[in-house]
C-alpha cells in the first residue's frame, strides 16, 4: 500500500484549515440572525452538506455513466465512493435540518419540498447501496451501479419540481417561509454561507481521495485472496 | 455476437426495412407474453387478488366518512395499482429467466431496445387490464364515480411511466441476490416524479377542479413519461448483456 | 412564536446542530481509518501466506 501522497497530506491540512475558518465564520463572524436566534447558524454548514450530497450523486452518476462508455473499474470506484460520502452527507443534511426546523417551527419535521427530496435522495442512495451489497458478479455490479445511479440522479431534482409545483399551487403557510431567501440579507451572512460550501466542498474532495484509497487496497486484497486460492488449486 | 437464428422462431431473417423488422420484434414479444399469460392466466389473477386485498385492507386501516374518504380515493388507487403493479413486473420479468427465454431473446440480431419496448408494453397491458377492473369494483363497493375521462387519462399516463422505470428495475432486481424484493426498494424512490403529477391530476379530476389547472400536471406526467422512457431505453442493454 | 423568548431558546439546538454535524463527519473519519488499519493487517497476512508457499514451493 504506498504511503499517503504529499498533495494528499496537504490537501488534510487545507481542509483542516477551511474548517477551522469556516466554523469561526459562521459561529463568531456572522451576525445573530434577528428572528431564529443562534439555531440559525447551523444553516450554513446544513445546506453546505446537502450540497455535498447533491454534488456526490452527480459524480456518482457521472462516473457511472463513464464506467458505461469506457468500462474502466476506475470509475465504478469512484461511483461507490462518491456515493458512500453523498449517504453521510445527506443524512447529515436531514438531521441539522431537523434540530433546525425544530425550535422555530415547533416540530422535528416538516414536509418542505428541499427536505422531503433529500429524503428521497437518500433513500436512492440506500437503494444504490442495496443493490450493489446483492451483485457477486463485479462487471455485473458495476453495470447496475450505473445504470441506477443515472436513473436516480434524473429522477430525484424532477420530484423536487414536482412538489415544488404543488406548493407554488397550494402555498402551505407555516414557518418563516423560504428560508434560503430569507435570512440571507447582511454581507457578513452571505460569507460564511459561501466559505461552508467551499469549506464542505473540500471536505468532499478529501474524504474522496481517501475513500479512494481504501476502494484500492479492498480491491488489492481481493486480488491478494483470490492468488492464494487458485495456488491451493 | 448475435447469431441467426433460424427457422424454429418466428423471428428468422432480418428483411424488410430495419423499422418494420423493430416494430414487428416488438409485436412478436408482446404477443408471446399474452399468449402465456392466457394460457393460465396466473399473472392477471394474482395482480387482481392482491389488489382487491389492498383496497379490502385500506377500507379497515382508514375507516373514514364519506367526505374525507373522497379525498384519499386517488392515493388509496394509486397505491393499489403500484403494489400490484410490482408483482406483475416481477412476474414478467422472472418469466423470461425462467424458460431461458432472454438468452433466447438476447440472440435475435436487433437492438436490445426492442425488448425494453416489448416488455413495457405487454406490461403495461396487464397493469391496464388490472385496472379496469378494480376501478368499475371501488365504484361499486364505494358509490363514487371514476368514470372521469380525465382520471382514465391519468391512470393510462402513469401507468406507462411507472412500468417504463419498473421494467428497467425488475430486469436488474431479478438477476441479483435478493431478486424480486429488492424491486420495490429500486422502484419506488425512482418513481416519484411519475406517481407525484398522478396522484394530484388524479385527485383534481375527482374533486372536479378547473381543467385548466389540471393540465399542468398532466404536461408535467408527459414529460417524464418521455424522459423516463427515453433514458430507461437507452440503458436497457446495459442490463441485459451477458 | 414569541419573539422575545427565541434568541435565549435555540442556543442549545445550535450547539446540538453543530455537535451532530461535526460529530457524524468525525465518526465516518474515524470508520475510514478503522477500515484502512483493518485492511492493511489482512493484506499483510495475506502477503506472508503467499511468501510462506513460495519459499515451500522453492524448497
Amino acid at each position: 500500500m504506498e504511503p499517503m501522497p504529499k498533495q494528499l497530506k496537504i490537501l488534510n491540512w487545507l481542509t483542516i484549515a477551511l474548517v477551522a475558518a469556516g466554523l469561526y465564520l459562521a459561529i463568531w463572524y456572522a451576525p445573530r440572525e434577528a428572528i431564529m436566534g443562534e439555531v440559525q447558524r447551523v444553516f450554513y454548514f446544513h445546506v453546505a452538506a446537502g450540497w455535498v450530497g447533491a454534488l456526490a450523486f452527480l459524480v456518482a452518476a457521472l462516473s457511472g455513466a463513464l464506467f458505461l462508455i469506457r468500462r474502466e473499474r476506475r470509475w465504478d470506484r469512484v461511483a461507490m465512493s462518491s456515493v458512500e460520502i453523498g449517504v453521510v452527507f445527506t443524512f447529515i443534511n436531514i438531521v441539522s435540518g431537523s434540530i433546525w426546523a425544530r425550535p422555530i417551527w415547533n416540530t422535528w419535521w416538516t414536509w418542505d419540498p428541499r427536505l422531503v427530496t433529500a429524503t428521497v435522495m437518500a433513500l436512492v442512495y440506500l437503494a444504490y447501496i442495496m443493490l450493489r451489497q446483492s451483485v457477486d458478479d463485479p462487471d455485473r455490479r458495476a453495470r447496475f451501479a450505473a445504470v441506477y445511479s443515472i436513473l436516480g440522479f434524473i429522477s430525484v431534482p424532477l420530484t423536487f419540481l414536482s412538489i415544488r409545483i404543488f406548493r407554488s399551487i397550494h402555498p402551505v403557510v407555516f414557518g418563516a417561509g423560504d428560508a434560503l431567501s430569507s435570512g440571507m440579507s447582511s454581507p457578513r451572512m452571505q460569507v460564511a454561507f459561501f466559505f461552508s460550501l467551499l469549506t464542505f466542498s473540500f471536505i468532499y474532495g478529501t474524504l474522496l481521495w481517501h475513500r479512494l484509497r481504501l476502494q484500492h487496497l479492498s480491491e488489492k486484497l481481493e486480488i491478494q485472496k483470490m492468488k492464494m486460492l487458485s495456488a491451493e488449486n | 455476437m448475435a447469431k441467426r437464428v433460424e427457422s424454429d422462431s418466428k423471428i428468422s431473417k432480418p428483411r424488410g426495412s430495419s423499422l418494420r423488422v423493430y416494430l414487428r420484434v416488438i409485436g412478436a414479444i408482446v404477443w408471446k407474453d399474452i399468449a402465456a399469460e392466457l394460457r393460465n392466466r396466473q399473472m392477471i389473477s394474482a395482480m387482481l387478488v392482491f389488489a382487491l386485498l389492498v383496497v379490502l385492507i385500506f377500507n379497515f386501516a382508514l375507516e373514514l366518512d364519506i367526505v374525507t374518504r373522497d379525498s384519499v380515493t386517488s392515493g388509496v388507487l394509486w397505491v393499489t395499482f403500484a403494489f400490484a403493479g410490482t408483482l406483475g413486473l416481477n412476474r414478467s420479468a422472472a418469466m423470461e429467466e425462467d424458460r431461458g427465454c432472454l438468452d433466447g431473446l438476447l440472440l435475435v440480431p436487433i437492438d436490445r431496445s426492442a425488448l425494453y419496448f416489448g416488455k413495457v408494453i405487454g406490461n403495461v397491458l396487464f397493469l391496464l387490464i388490472v385496472e379496469a377492473i378494480i376501478l368499475p369494483l371501488y365504484s361499486v363497493l364505494y358509490n363514487v364515480n371514476l368514470f372521469v375521462p380525465g382520471l382514465l387519462l391519468v391512470i393510462v399516463l402513469g401507468s406507462w411511466g411507472y412500468v417504463a422505470v419498473g421494467t428497467l428495475m425488475a430486469a436488474m432486481a431479478l438477476q441479483t441476490r435478493m431478486r424480486d424484493v429488492l424491486l420495490p426498494i429500486l422502484l419506488f424512490p425512482v418513481v416519484l416524479p411519475v406517481l407525484i403529477p398522478a396522484l394530484k391530476a388524479s385527485n383534481a379530476f375527482l374533486q372536479a377542479f378547473e381543467v385548466g389547472d389540471i393540465m399542468l400536471w398532466i404536461n408535467l406526467l408527459i414529460a417524464y413519461d418521455l424522459i423516463f422512457t427515453t433514458i430507461a431505453f437507452l440503458v436497457f442493454e446495459y442490463v441485459v448483456e451477458e | 412564536m414569541n419573539p422575545i423568548d427565541a434568541p435565549v431558546d435555540t442556543l442549545s439546538y445550535m450547539v446540538l446542530g453543530y455537535a451532530v454535524i461535526l460529530g457524524c463527519v468525525v465518526l465516518y473519519i474515524a470508520s475510514l481509518a478503522l477500515r484502512f488499519r483493518h485492511l492493511r493487517r489482512e493484506l499483510e497476512v495475506a502477503e506472508a501466506i503467499e511468501r510462506d508457499n513460495a519459499d515451500e514451493a522453492n524448497g
